[in-house]
């Protein structure tokens, strides 16, 4: 007989329903439309797009991408067309479709984020991921300072109502302390992990690999500390949390759910397969069919630790 | 563009020295609407690779049914790929980017370095007689491919550097050459960024439309990622701006770019 039950693969982050809990993370999908023959934004759980800044911004020189085993190394240096460009033209386009869109936020300042921020809020944006973390930019991050990481979140909180995410940095003694700081600044979502620093050189010429010298990896070389860290976190914090770093396939996803992650957010998986997203969906659905759970939120948490 | 799983056809060694290889792909739908100067990206290493990255190769020529690409072996990834035999198949993604703006009632001059010449290999396909070629090699072990483009009605020119084949010599005496002998419409150049910059300052006198493909470290290959950006001249305020070659190149006017 075919199996007729279906399976809820909606979550809720933040008073948001998701239609599912996939999602592709900031700066490996543009701003929805580079994957648009393979996928469209409006299938996933929602779309995190390359992250924005008060003016435009060049990013660093090239070359901007080096290979690592099983990853990647990137320095793009946060390349954007600025917040209000991203509002003129992709924005309408992205909900016009159906899409759910979170808008990744970097600035220099705490002014700059606040500025970005007041801006965001008059759309329709649907959340708002405040990156923190970015490896490839001067200066002491906020993501490596709790009372930084606390003190932007509060300032943030005051100006929006909308979701707001904290993006963290790998780079860190203890991400759980950033988290609990995001949370006590009023965060509704923390993200992780952004991309632990990296480096290559090329051994014929001594030059690094990346013209920035140091980078963010990426891919599945980092999966298991994402995951370590996305558990740690989880057990921490109280508010939803959004796992991501080296998520090739839905078995990765599964891992990343069952680590304690409401939702998950794929990067250079795209690079290996640009259909992945839709395949961490379909697997993810028939894992629950498999083992049969009525909501893919029972995923979430269901990591069993007694031996 | 698209994701196909596609056979191998062929994957022939064209030249020992030069680890070239000619590898011919199964796939009507990625061989429709492909444009000479376009290239592919392939997954290689298998479905576990360690290699994240897919490599990219620009397209040599097309058939209704098939779409050739030539490569030479330069790392672990293309290293796989040589090892690949007729029957099996590869994650190809493609066609991606912007190619040659071929004109057949233009007399284009086609200039390849090393492996640049596959690129406009494929312009030859296009153009037929209506191109001519210039095209350099370190030595004469490493030369390939030129009857493919006398095969297409392309007029050749070899030059070596060791002057083991052809003429000996750098590539712009030739091209230089080229153009004090034949009225061209138009310059399609592929080779590395040192050759281009000076195959472009040696065209720029004569007043003729340049376009050059420029490389540079891939990721996406779809323009998501801003990886493989190219400094090119703008009417912006600074004067300048990066651009994707995977999107909006690889093939750019020379004129455009700050090289």
């Amino acid at each position: 007989m075919e199996n007729t039950k279906k399976v809820d693969m909606s979550v809720e982050i933040a008073g948001i329903k998701l239609k599912n809990p996939v999602m592709t993370s900031s700066g490996t999908c543009g701003y929805g439309r580079d994957y648009l023959d393979i996928w469209s934004p409006a299938e996933l759980g929602a779309i995190m797009v390359k992250a924005v800044s008060i003016e435009p911004r060049n990013g660093n020189p090239p070359p901007r991408i080096a290979e690592i085993p099983s990853g990647v190394l990137n320095s793009i240096g946060l390349q954007n067309p600025g917040v209000r460009h991203f509002i003129e033209t992709d924005l309408p386009w992205l909900k016009s479709i159906g899409a759910t869109v979170v808008t990744n936020v970097v600035g220099y300042t705490m002014d700059d984020y606040a500025a970005c921020v007041e801006l965001l809020d008059e759309t329709d944006v649907d959340m708002i991921e405040l990156n923190i973390s970015c490896p490839n930019v001067a200066g002491k991050p906020i993501g490596a300072d709790p009372e930084a990481a606390e003190t932007l979140t509060a300032r943030i909180r005051k100006i929006t109502k909308k979701p707001i995410i904290v993006k963290l940095s790998p780079n860190v003694t203890s991400i759980s302390d950033i988290a609990l700081a995001a949370e006590a600044g009023g965060a509704d979502a923390v993200s992780l992990i952004n991309c632990p620093m990296g480096m290559r050189i090329n051994i014929q010429t001594r030059r690094p690999m990346l013209a920035n010298i140091t980078g963010g990896m990426s891919g599945p070389a980092i999966f298991p500390l994402a995951l370590r860290m996305v558990w740690q976190t989880a057990k921490a914090v109280k508010i939803s949390v959004l796992g991501g770093g080296g998520i090739v396939k839905w078995e990765d996803a599964a891992e990343m759910m069952m680590a304690g992650a409401d939702a998950v957010f794929i990067g250079a998986g795209l690079f290996y397969y640009p259909a992945t997203p839709l395949k961490v969906i379909e697997g993810l659905e028939k894992y629950c069919l498999d083992n049969n759970l009525s909501n893919v939120s029972m995923i979430t948490d269901s990591l069993i630790t007694d031996r | 563009m698209l994701d196909k799983t596609v056979k191998v056809i062929e994957n022939r060694l064209l030249s020992e020295k030069g680890k070239v290889y000619s590898l011919k792909l199964n796939s009507p739908e990625l061989a429709d609407g492909c444009l000479p100067g376009q290239f592919f990206e392939i997954k290689v290493g298998g479905n576990d690779s360690r290699f994240i990255l897919r490599r990219p190769f620009s397209v040599a020529f097309c058939d209704d049914k098939t779409v050739t690409i030539r490569y030479n072996v330069v790392g672990a990834g293309t290293e796989w790929l040589s090892r690949i035999t007729p029957g099996h198949e590869l994650d190809v993604l493609g066609p991606l980017g912007h190619g040659w703006p071929i004109d057949k009632s233009k007399k284009t001059l086609l200039v390849g370095g090393s492996t640049g010449i596959f690129s406009v290999l494929g312009a030859a396909s296009r153009l037929g007689n209506m191109s001519g070629a210039v095209l350099g090699f370190c030595s004469c072990e490493l030369v390939n491919s030129v009857e493919d483009f006398e095969a297409f009605g392309s007029t050749v020119s070899v030059i070596t550097e060791d002057g083991s084949s052809g003429r000996k010599g750098l590539i712009t005496e030739l091209v230089k050459e080229e153009l004090e002998k034949i009225k061209y419409d138009l310059i399609f150049v592929c080779g590395s960024t040192m050759m281009m910059k000076n195959v472009a300052a040696v065209v720029k006198p004569y007043g003729i439309d340049c376009y050059v493909s420029m490389e540079e470290r891939m990721a996406c290959g779809v323009g998501a990622c801003m990886g493989c950006v190219v400094k090119l001249k703008s009417d912006n305020e600074q004067g300048w701006e990066y651009k994707r070659a995977c999107a909006e190149g690889p093939v750019f006017n020379a004129s455009e770019v700050i090289w």
